[in-house]
């Protein structure tokens, strides 16, 4: 198979189409997240309103139920049967997007349950409405709770953004099979293309944990970064103190 | 070891006895059968028909096998994922009509069995007036991922960007298959294929695709591929492959899918 070297994978990591190759996948990935947020949230808050519930577990069932890439190969190949050609980018974001969807509405799901009839009923008590219920007490509680498994899925969905080399958008995996199979460097353009992976999810890891330190922030009543450590003992002593009293 | 060693004494007992051509090679894949990888994507090489794997190489392997006193056994995968495989010891030898170009001759060595060209395919009516590769630059050109097709349109590209004309987009795709559906769908505005593959796609889909132009790169070779430090294999193969020109096979195989006879090697 030849020598590795590591003087090429360096050359493909600096090279521009790995780079451009790594912003296509970044892209895809942010762009598909979003859409499945807002999906997520809207097919979440379907599922408490009477007329909407049914339409919101068909969904989850169809996009649970069904393979990624099957979805990825079926907006890619079968729409255009029925008149309705979308490049490879768009059919990528919808795909991926709309399976986040489903996911998210659950994760969505589990964060407005978790806030309790208690800050409702005494935010509707100070005479709230039900938006400002939703927007003021509601989401800020729950919120704290969906922030760690959205990081999740946003780091599956930076790997799940690979399957959109089949429908021949060039991503970084793709770049790196041009590359390999131009070159047979398979090594070498495999190598550079896990530098930059790993790259995007230490970087989401990071944005991930800022995210939550800076929500976690806002709850503790004083005291900064020096007074975090404490902080997050009391954090901890008031967890159990509370469990101990529900149960 | 075991396993081997059984093996290399059912072999000594097997070679004499049915007296074949072609004295297999030890180091198989797997014990009496000869392993190939295919990308069964590429009619009418190799591809599937009514669930059954066809095509010319299909039997052509198949009688390479028998000549060696082996049963065949196919491995069908990516194209592009042929090469590392042979390298990585997973199949014996690759039967997939592979172009012979130099940056593949270093990684493998080849044994020649036929000539082909290649035809740019385009929607029926050919809307853009393609009548040359040239006639590309700033379209969009589907190609099979690390075929000779995609060496084809970076060369295109290449030259689209030296003479200063719009960019060359090159879609690279996982199948053939692909390719054409791009095509027929309107992502892509022309396709490289083979002329065999080309000829048999505008003759099933005449409404849907027609061959613009004149073939191109018409004295490409195509060959089975074995590994580099395995001169073993490669003299079975060739000594396999003239059995099957001798017993006339290669020539019926060749009128069986239409091959141009002017083709043959032989």
């Amino acid at each position: 198979m030849g020598f590795v070297s590591p003087g090429l994978i360096l050359h493909y990591v600096l090279s521009r189409a790995f780079f451009t190759g790594a912003l296509m996948t970044l892209l895809i990935s942010v762009v598909a997240l979003a859409l499945g947020m807002v999906v997520g949230l809207a097919v979440a808050l379907a599922q408490k309103l009477p007329g909407l519930r049914l339409a919101a577990i068909f969904y989850l069932w169809l996009f649970r139920g069904t393979p990624v890439m099957f979805q990825l190969i079926f907006v890619f190949s079968v729409l255009p049967a029925f008149g309705l050609v979308l490049s490879g980018f768009t059919c990528a974001v919808l795909a991926l997007g709309l399976n986040e969807g489903a996911y998210m509405a659950e994760i969505m799901r589990s964060g407005l349950e978790a806030v309790g009839r208690g800050p409702v009923l005494a935010a509707r008590a100070l005479g709230m409405r039900e938006n400002q219920v939703l927007r003021h007490v509601v989401l800020p509680q729950a919120l704290r709770i969906v922030v760690p498994p959205i990081g999740n899925q946003f780091i599956g969905m930076l790997k799940l953004s690979a399957l959109v080399s089949v429908i021949a958008v060039p991503e970084l995996l793709l770049i790196a099979e041009r590359t390999a199979s131009a070159t047979f460097r398979y090594l070498e353009a495999l190598a550079a293309a896990g530098i930059y992976y790993l790259g995007l999810t230490t970087l989401f890891m990071l944005v991930q944990a800022v995210i939550e330190w800076r929500l976690g922030r806002r709850r503790r009543p004083a005291g900064g970064r020096r007074a975090a450590w404490p902080a997050l003992t009391q954090l901890l002593l008031r967890a159990t103190a509370d469990a101990g009293r529900t149960r | 070891m075991l396993r081997r060693l059984a093996f290399l004494f059912s072999l000594a007992l097997a070679v004499p006895a049915s007296a074949q051509p072609a004295k297999p090679p030890a180091d198989l894949v797997a014990p009496g059968k000869l392993t190939y990888g295919t990308a069964a994507t590429f009619a009418p090489f190799e591809y599937q028909e009514n669930g059954q794997y066809v095509g010319f190489d299909i039997e052509f392997g198949a009688a390479i096998a028998k000549a060696m006193g082996l049963a065949p056994a196919m491995l069908d995968m990516d194209f592009n994922g042929l090469i590392p495989a042979l390298q990585g010891k997973r199949v014996d030898l690759i039967n997939s009509a592979m172009y012979i170009n130099p940056a593949r001759a270093r990684q493998v060595d080849f044994i020649p069995y036929m000539r082909i060209g290649n035809e740019i395919i385009v929607r029926k009516g050919n809307p853009l007036h393609i009548a040359a590769r040239s006639d590309l630059c700033g379209h969009r050109v589907a190609v099979t991922l690390g075929a000779i097709e995609e060496t084809y349109a970076r060369a295109v590209a290449a030259d689209c960007a030296k003479a200063g004309k719009p960019a060359l987009v090159i879609l690279s795709l996982p199948t053939a298959q692909d390719s054409a559906l791009a095509v027929r769908q309107g992502r892509a505005d022309a396709e490289f294929d083979s002329t065999p593959g080309a000829v048999m796609l505008t003759t099933n889909f005449p409404d849907a695709f027609e061959i613009a132009g004149a073939p191109f790169e018409t004295h490409t070779l195509i060959g089975i591929a074995v590994r580099k430090d395995d001169p073993a294999m490669k003299e079975a193969i060739e000594a396999a492959v003239h059995a099957v020109v001798a017993n006339g096979t290669y020539a019926a195989l060749m009128a069986k899918y239409h091959l141009p006879a002017a083709g043959s090697l032989f």
